[in-house]
């Protein structure tokens, strides 16, 4: 039995109730960096979203997001009235006030908070929860840029809902230019439709929801929050295309701009002379599939985000070509890296690109050196290779995600087989308590050991829209 | 000049700093502290530890001071662990200011003459591949891509344009490097001439990545003259 949210009445106990519930926390003072940390639980095997306030961050547990993970509390000496006041609407006045004791004693490690009985589930408002959820999958890798700028919206909006936005660092600014950009991409129907996706085909929606008609209440709702007139109108025009003082209105605007993917997007075969063909390509060319096969690293970013499993293939003797089928500009700013596979030791580092429909990566290595490369795929190239545990680690998170992610989408057989996935990835990676605690999720005989009941929320835009495998 | 190797010794310092600060018993205890409170494993503690000093690199790279070695590894090992959880989200590489490609031409001829000569390739590669050198990653990208078709005598693939007539011995290396690195601006398109804008352009691209083999050849070299 789950709670499922209904944002309609989200907000209307969240002005009574602290937006984090009534929960235990360990409060203790770091003076190094002048932090408090309000520790609760440990994230669980699906790890944690975060999300940054003016003075506070939030930390949430992603397999159940009425769960907080910890808060910390920066510059906590010197607290605004804004960051207190804050603090007082995520855990109550009276929590908020005893958090504080420890402040300028190291020493000090005490017991705050504390459930409420008889009252029902104790965890974060699931409206305060969402925001989390909405904030930080908003600019996942993987999306196009249309689709984050979407998704950044909806956290937008969110945070307006919870009267928030001014506990959010630049929180204004990005309604304003999330909704431009929507606005800028054109019909929704034809940006976020479902027949845009081939992968989203015969999907039924949920909730009778798609991403085009979620698309259209969050630009309703925008357009009720920002000030610019003129984008204001362009808005409401997406959403009624056919009301004359809204395209009157938006005859005076200024042409739309060409979508930004669309305008980054590079083709590797550009410069390809005319006369090549895949007949030319010499089939005698020898391939390494197994040693190509085990190359990919299990922290790669489409493997994380999609469980997706790029291709390599030698197009000629030295020339090796990465391919990731149907994500073509979802990988804008990512790179290939190879590294040799005993120093690790950085071979080719080269850009991913579209080819047609797909994402690629063609980089130039010796045979040999294949035969044993580890190639990994990054969005940001100054990152060092990660060691084999450590993306064991991660890659089991990120299924834990996965796996979360899929039940807010109803896809709940599915969505076992990823908890199974991260469970074997955890063991993998020698952390055998998320191991356990992901196999119980995947078998459903998981149980909170305060017996309060997990929550699932609504899908937010990022679930719909970030590719899945 | 001499400012420059001031501030080199004082990058190296930090980084040196922070990997003794974490073996120190304060440092450790931040260790396992931090490790209980992400509740990841005890035997993350030297890939953390790696990662943290891998951090202090890229601020070294950057020209960035660190003015308090605890406090700072404090927070980035605990960064680091906490990015543990939040996976698979990525923050992307924050675009810094446009690169002067066209100030960085330097006289490099003899440097990447001798680079072939040299033996320390794999001391050149980790170097150029520390991307945080450099505001953009196809010169990071197009330098590796150089190495493995001059040195390693990779053939490029069919697709990758090939200068026609007259061109030096390293040439078609760098047309290769470049075409890898995505710089296809620097080619003309099919049936399309090669005009002088994009001759210019592909010959200011390639006077940058010599210019980053150059530093790595000199740095490398340097090292070894040390050791």
């Amino acid at each position: 039995m789950t709670d499922v949210t209904d944002p309609a009445a989200d907000h209307v106990e969240s002005a009574i109730e602290p937006l984090l519930g009534a929960q235990q926390y360990i409060a203790e003072w770091e003076p190094l960096n002048d932090e408090l940390f309000l520790t609760g639980t440990l994230p669980g095997p699906a790890g944690s979203f975060e999300m940054s306030f003016r003075g506070v961050d939030v930390v949430l547990d992603a397999a159940d997001p009425a769960v907080v993970n910890s808060l910390t509390i920066t510059a906590s000496s010197h607290l605004t009235h804004a960051a207190r006041r804050l603090l007082g609407r995520l855990l109550g006045d009276d929590v908020a006030g005893a958090a504080l004791s420890p402040v300028g004693d190291a020493t000090v490690r005490i017991r705050i908070g504390g459930r409420h009985r008889g009252r029902g589930r104790d965890g974060a408002h699931p409206a305060m929860a969402r925001l989390v959820l909405a904030w930080s999958t908003a600019n996942d890798a993987g999306m196009r840029a249309e689709d984050r700028a979407l998704a950044t919206l909806e956290a937008a909006v969110l945070a307006h809902h919870l009267g928030l936005q001014a506990s959010i660092e630049g929180c204004t600014e990005m309604l304003h230019d999330s909704a431009l950009t929507v606005a800028r991409a054109g019909p929704l129907e034809r940006t976020f439709g479902w027949y845009r996706d081939p992968a989203q085909r015969g999907r039924t929606p949920i909730g009778g929801a798609t991403a085009a008609s979620i698309a259209a209440e969050l630009c309703r709702e925008a357009a009720g929050l920002i000030t610019d007139d003129l984008l204001r109108t362009r808005l409401l025009q997406l959403i009624e295309p056919d009301e004359p003082r809204h395209i009157a209105a938006a005859a005076s605007a200024p042409a739309p701009a060409q979508l930004p993917a669309m305008a980054k997007r590079m083709r590797l075969d550009q410069a390809a002379p005319a006369e090549v063909t895949e007949a030319d390509v010499d089939a005698a060319i020898a391939y390494l599939p197994h040693a190509l096969d085990r190359a990919v690293t299990a922290d790669s970013l489409p493997k994380l985000i999609a469980g997706a499993e790029p291709t390599i293939g030698r197009t000629t003797n030295d020339e090796y070509e990465l391919r990731l089928a149907g994500w073509a500009d979802r990988a804008d700013g990512w790179w290939v890296r190879a590294f040799a596979g005993a120093d690790r030791v950085p071979l080719a580092m080269v850009p991913m690109a579209a080819d047609g429909p797909d994402a690629v990566g063609r980089f130039l290595v010796t045979e040999h050196a294949a035969a044993s490369m580890v190639v990994d795929i990054v969005d940001d190239p100054a990152e060092a290779l990660v060691p084999e545990q450590i993306a064991a680690f991660r890659a089991a998170v990120a299924a834990g995600k996965r796996a979360g992610r899929l039940e807010r989408l109803e896809r709940l057989d599915e969505a076992h087989v990823a908890w199974q996935r991260a469970s074997e990835l955890h063991v993998a990676a020698g952390d055998s308590w998320r191991g356990e605690t992901a196999s119980a999720l995947a078998a459903g005989r998981f149980q909170r050991t305060d017996g309060a009941r997990t929550i699932t929320l609504q899908p937010v835009v990022a679930d719909l829209l970030t590719p899945l495998a | 000049m001499a400012l420059a190797e001031r501030d080199a010794r004082d990058d190296e310092t930090d980084v040196v700093g922070v990997a003794r600060w974490l073996m120190s018993a304060d440092g450790q205890a931040m260790v396992r502290r931090e490790l209980r409170r992400c509740g990841l494993p005890d035997s993350y503690d030297a890939d953390l530890a790696e990662m943290t000093e891998h951090a202090a690199q890229r601020m070294a790279d950057r020209g960035q001071p660190i003015h308090s070695i605890p406090a700072w590894t404090t927070h980035t090992f605990r960064r680091r662990a906490m990015d543990l959880l939040k996976s698979p989200a990525h923050r992307r590489r924050k675009p810094l200011d446009e690169l002067s490609a066209d100030s960085t031409h330097v006289d490099t001829a003899d440097s990447i003459a001798d680079l072939l000569a040299a033996l320390q390739l794999s001391e050149i590669r980790r170097h150029v591949g520390h991307a945080d050198r450099h505001p953009h990653g196809w010169p990071v990208s197009a330098a590796l891509s150089f190495l493995s078709v001059a040195i390693d005598g990779c053939a490029p693939g069919r697709c990758c344009p090939a200068p026609i007539g007259g061109a030096d011995e390293y040439d078609a290396a760098h047309w290769a490097a470049l075409f890898y690195a995505g710089e296809t601006g620097c080619f003309a398109a099919n049936g399309t001439p090669d005009t002088a804008t994009i001759r210019q352009r592909r010959k200011r691209r390639i006077d940058t990545v010599r210019a980053v083999l150059a530093d790595a050849y000199t740095a490398t070299r340097s090292e070894v003259d040390d050791d």
